[in-house]
């Protein structure tokens, strides 16, 4: 069982990464949220409880994270938040890596209002299907369908020349 | 310990925001913003701009390292209960513990004693259970379901599936060795077997789906395998029984169908996976290497089970076994001959057919003591 868990780490540890990245756009922050859906995701299977399909669970963990964080924050001025902006927070490995690319990325992702960003990232990155997507969001995939719509055609006008 | 759950349940389940409680959250999210030329020319369609370009951001390897050494630390330190994943009704326990809490101490002890039991009992019990057996909903709905959540990943997942198929192909096999296949029953079996091999197709295509095209193609040569064992042991109990009735044609004449769609299904993935492989030499090193794990293991399942098996069954998993050398040491030759792709075409062969071997094998041993009744 601990294995397959790390073998569920490795194969989902980008999408959720990149599910709090896009909606947080810090990356440093996305990292710690990614180790801490993990760790709340496994103390609830210690706990004797069953996880019926592991990739939704930790979405819904990631979300309720953010939710929790950004509540967390109400004390920070936007202003704060706008300075901080988005941080690359280099290594490495990073520094070889086309940073600037994925600078632009974020820009573009920015554009678009949640809770649409969230909806197209979900599927068209990360591969869930609505029915899955509204699993995760608590919603019916009818208002999922309609979210991933006009995240698309939000996306499209972003990316007009 | 018991804080920080109610904590986590309440986030999970009691969470709910208000409406300008989330429109605030989701204006401080968007406002969080990188000013500037987006730059991204060539990538006007919003999906292909999506599954290509944001698709690459991910951990570096060393971030995706040191969350792991957290993540890791945390789960050593805590392990999961013994029994986890072991006893399949304590979903059913859990329903039943909400119960006890409205009770007095002893009563409730006696009581959870007998629910217990004989709900643990009644889940052994299904264990065996056949289509149109009166536990066999508890075995097919609740066993199997509880136990589908204990796998974790899209392969693990995708293995639970395909051994489910093989049950389900098992009972059919146990049925007609009991001449109990027949009319409503045996709707209700092809019914069960053709919704498993959706469900395991679907499962060999979300593995496809993300990348991992090797396991894929394994679980789609695993249903192929399965579905051609199962209809060699399936004709040789007609042709034992001395009466093919229509029904059980039906039954050979559905494995027969799906025997023909698996074999396009692994066929496409076959291709899928060549196409990742960028070292065709190494890639056919690689089969070859899988292809005598894959003998051994049905070398040594013939050896263990050669006692217990009809001699019948044996000499057939035997010759498929044969065949299997055969193609491996063709497939061995193509290697030296530079003819890398045919190599491995031949090395999948003989992997299927040392599967084969298995698979008739095993499904010929869960048959036997059904035809014993009969006889």
């Amino acid at each position: 069982m601990k294995d397959d868990f790390c073998d569920a780490y490795e194969e989902y540890k980008d999408a959720i990464f990149r599910h709090c990245y896009f909606k947080t756009f810090d990356r440093e922050l996305a990292k710690d949220l990614l180790q801490e859906t993990f760790i709340k995701t496994w103390d609830y299977l210690a706990s004797g409880h069953k996880v019926d399909n592991m990739r939704a669970f930790l979405y819904r963990v990631a979300t309720n994270l953010i939710i929790n964080d950004v509540r967390k924050k109400k004390s920070v001025s936007l202003e704060g938040l706008q300075e901080a902006g988005f941080d690359p927070g280099m290594d490495d490995e990073r520094q070889k890596h086309d940073w600037i690319q994925e600078e632009k990325v974020m820009e573009v992702l920015g554009a678009i209002e949640e809770p649409y960003r969230s909806a197209v990232t979900m599927r068209y990155v990360d591969g869930l299907q609505p029915a899955e997507i509204a699993e995760v969001c608590g919603e019916s995939p009818n208002v999922v369908s309609v979210r991933i719509h006009r995240g698309l055609q939000q996306l499209k006008t972003k990316l007009k020349p | 310990m018991k804080n920080r759950l109610s904590e986590f349940w309440q986030e999970l389940r009691g969470v709910r925001l208000s409406k300008a409680e989330s429109e605030q959250i989701f204006s401080r999210i968007n406002s969080v913003r990188v000013k500037g030329d987006a730059g991204l020319e060539g990538y006007m369609d919003p999906r292909s701009f999506l599954r290509q370009r944001a698709k690459t951001i991910k951990l570096t390897s060393k971030e995706a390292a040191e969350a792991r050494e957290q993540i890791m630390h945390f789960v050593d330190r805590n392990p999961l209960p013994e029994d986890f994943g072991h006893i399949p009704m304590w979903s059913l326990s859990d329903f039943f513990r909400f119960r006890f809490a409205l009770l007095r101490p002893v009563p409730a002890m006696v009581t959870a004693i007998f629910l217990f039991t004989s709900a643990t009992g009644l889940s052994l019990a299904a264990q065996t259970a056949l289509p149109g057996d009166f536990l066999y909903p508890v075995k097919v709905n609740f066993n199997e379901q509880a136990r589908a959540s204990f796998f974790f990943t899209t392969n693990s997942r995708a293995h639970f599936e395909a051994e489910r198929l093989e049950k389900r192909l098992e009972e059919a096999a146990q049925l007609a060795a009991a001449r109990k296949l027949e009319g409503k029953l045996q709707a209700d079996v092809l019914r069960r077997i053709n919704e498993q091999l959706v469900l395991t197709q679907q499962a060999a295509a979300a593995l496809a789906d993300i990348g991992n095209h090797e396991a894929a193609l394994e679980i789609h040569s695993q249903i192929e395998t399965d579905l051609i064992a199962n209809s060699i042991v399936l004709s040789d109990i007609l042709k034992a029984s001395g009466e093919a009735t229509v029904d059980a044609r039906k039954l050979i004449q559905n494995a027969a169908d799906a025997e023909r769609s698996a074999t396009t299904a692994r066929v496409r993935s076959e291709k899928k996976a060549a196409n990742h492989e960028t070292n065709a030499l190494a890639a056919a090193e690689k089969n070859i290497r899988l292809t005598m794990e894959r003998m051994e293991s049905a070398q040594t399942y013939i050896s263990d089970k050669r006692s217990q098996a009809d001699p019948g069954a044996i000499t057939q998993a035997e010759a498929r076994l044969d065949f299997a050398r055969r193609m491996l040491s063709t497939a061995r030759t193509k290697i030296d001959a530079g003819e890398y792709e045919e190599a491995i075409r031949l090395g999948g062969e003989a992997q299927r057919a040392a599967m084969e071997a298995k698979a008739i094998l095993r499904v010929s041993l869960t048959v036997k003591p059904y035809l014993k009744a009969t006889r």
